[in-house]
């Protein structure tokens, strides 16, 4: 089966720094205005606030595409969904159809004009020769293309956000919370990843302490080398 | 004996039509004619890969895996 191409923000580490959108921006010299990913921080300066870098999220069945009159979203071979400046009429079904707000629209002005709809293309440009001058004026760079990742994933300092092929990505993800031993613990979380666990149970469920909260651990104690 | 013999011929000509329901089919057109429902455009390996689709997904997988820094150092 074909890759299906997807991005996952691990929220326990993201820092809230916004160099995945300042990353996506100089990749792909966009207009002022628009933002293909922005981060949003949940119960800011509260205890237990978190952050989440948000973009297209390349649905497998994408409501956008779904909804656009002209027709011009498509899913590429891989599952990244890809859409045609040259049929877009800007009408912005899209952005009200989309849950993450991700169609992003560079113009305001009389008679709601909006321009034409541009969003996170996986970094994968669209509907032109890959990597021509064309494909990068209208879509940006095409590092999918290239045999690289997002560049707001691959330059993440924290690694908060992966990108990549979906089973490999959600491995890391696993493998991180079995290691870290607490995870979101969201509705879900064992159909998508409930399999026989080699690195353990998640130990700390609910509002319990937390490995990380514990005096003396390893990861509070920096002199101290690990079992 | 006989009962037997075409209960299993009835199981085995029921048996491709139960099978098919574990097919899993692709929910989108793909690929044809150098398009993707309607849209010109090429493949992610055709440009710069010269259509080698195993060199293509094996780069990628490598940038996916150096997402893992646990592989560089396991804690």
């Amino acid at each position: 089966m074909a890759a299906r191409m997807k991005f996952i923000c691990d929220t326990e580490r993201c820092i809230d720094c916004n160099g995945c959108v300042t990353a996506c921006k100089n990749e792909h010299e966009l207009a002022w205005g628009i933002n293909r990913r922005r981060v949003v921080t949940i119960n800011d300066g509260i205890p237990g606030e978190r952050s989440v870098s948000v973009a297209c999220m390349h649905c497998t069945d994408a409501p956008c595409l779904a909804v656009c009159p002209t027709n011009c979203i498509y899913h590429t071979e891989d599952g990244i969904v890809l859409h045609s400046k040259d049929q877009c009429i800007g009408c912005g079904y899209c952005y009200y159809a989309c849950p993450f707000g991700a169609p992003q629209f560079p113009e305001t002005g009389m008679f709601n004009h909006r321009g034409k709809m541009d969003k996170c293309t996986f970094c994968a440009g669209g509907p032109e020769p890959d990597t021509s001058e064309a494909e990068f004026k209208k879509y940006g760079r095409n590092r999918i293309a290239e045999g690289k990742l997002p560049a707001c994933a691959e330059q993440c300092g924290t690694k908060a956000l992966l990108g990549g092929e979906a089973n490999q990505i959600a491995d890391i993800y696993r493998q991180r919370v079995e290691t870290r031993g607490y995870g979101p613990e969201l509705w879900g979380w064992k159909i998508a990843y409930g399999r026989p666990k080699g690195g353990g149970e998640i130990k700390a469920k609910g509002d319990l302490p937390r490995t990380n909260q514990i005096i003396g651990d390893v990861q509070n104690d920096p002199g101290r080398f690990p079992q | 004996m006989n009962k037997i013999r075409s209960r299993l011929r009835y199981l085995i000509l029921a048996l491709p039509l139960l099978l098919t329901g574990c097919l899993e089919v692709d929910q989108f057109p793909g690929w044809l004619h150098g398009e993707y429902a309607g849209k010109e455009d090429q493949r992610h390996f055709q440009a710069r890969f010269h259509g080698d689709r195993l060199a293509w997904s094996a780069a990628i997988q490598n940038r996916a895996m150096q997402q893992n820094e646990y592989n560089r150092a396991n804690p």
